[in-house]
């Protein structure tokens, strides 16, 4: 394997996690969960009359519409399905973004992008969780929006587990100061 | 380059909200946009010079002005203003040729 070689597989996987075919269907769950919360988002702003739900009746507005979902609207200043749909926006934005050897050539957009997915996704699918339990309704497009976050995360837990290792043996072979370069984008002789 | 154009979409997007949410025009979502669109297309024809990093200081002034400036939730522009500062802060962070290795790991080494 060469630095130089853009589809090499990443250690310690056998296949290169910063490939189309790894990070397209992130782009496209990521789209699809941006377009479910930008119409729940619609509905809070009442854009939209109703909101669909095919199997649990009016429970999705009841949700969009909760005192939990009101209080959300005023720390943040704007609906909740809103802030999840610049979230998910930004998945697929940070999925689309970079080479595919970025996970060695650009560590620190794999690590926004990590951070956007893993910690936000997590946190966002657990919130739905308790406002279901909390409130004792259930929201179907909150679930599938969250079942969505899981699914990213899974997905690109790989690609951020890559850069890490990588900084890490960098950080082992050749000091801080190498490893921060190279988190960086920057080329240095420590790169393999 | 793509982001670059997402960011001059989201500076006309901008302009034209006082047209849009028929509200009084904010001079200061104006600036804004116009600070947006032309580092953006400064970062479009100086591709080594990455004007469009300061779109984020734009991007956190205008929405720090829509939190502060008005009741939480505010008026639909005032949301808008937000909502348009978080989609700028994600983007002006992405590189300008976003699909290509970054300059120093283009040669072979």
């Amino acid at each position: 394997m060469t630095a130089d070689d853009l589809n090499a597989p990443a250690p310690p996987w056998n296949y290169n996690p910063s490939a189309w075919s790894q990070r397209v269907p992130i782009v496209i769950l990521a789209f699809i969960a941006f377009g479910i919360s930008s119409y729940m988002a619609a509905y809070q702003w009442r854009l939209v009359d109703s909101v669909w739900d095919p199997i649990f009746g009016n429970q999705t507005a009841q949700v969009l519409d909760s005192d939990v979902s009101e209080r959300m609207k005023r720390w943040f200043g704007i609906p909740d399905a809103a802030l999840g749909a610049v979230a998910y926006l930004g998945d697929a934005l940070f999925g689309l973004a970079g080479s595919t050897r970025r996970w060695q050539y650009r560590p620190w957009l794999v690590v926004l992008f990590g951070l956007d997915v893993i910690p936000l996704g997590l946190v966002s699918a657990v919130l739905v969780l308790v406002q279901t339990f909390i409130l004792g309704t259930y929201c179907f497009l909150c679930l599938v929006t969250a079942a969505i976050s899981l699914l990213l995360v899974w997905f690109a837990y790989d690609e951020v587990w890559s850069s890490l290792a990588y900084l890490r043996r960098i950080h082992q072979k050749a000091g801080a100061v190498a490893a921060w370069e190279i988190f960086w984008g920057r080329r240095h002789p420590a790169a393999a | 380059m793509w982001a670059r154009w997402l960011e001059v979409a989201l500076g006309a997007w901008l302009l034209a909200s006082p047209w849009i949410f028929q509200s009084p025009r904010q001079w200061t979502t104006t600036l804004a946009a116009a600070a947006v669109i032309t580092l953006a297309a400064i970062s479009c024809m100086k591709p080594k010079l990455p004007a469009h990093l300061l779109t984020g200081a734009i991007a956190l002034a205008l929405g720090a002005n829509a939190y502060f400036t008005h009741p939480r939730p505010g008026p639909p522009e005032a949301q808008n203003d937000i909502v348009v500062s978080l989609l700028l802060l994600t983007t002006f962070l992405i590189p300008n040729q976003a699909f290509r290795p970054p300059r120093p790991w283009r040669n072979p080494g």
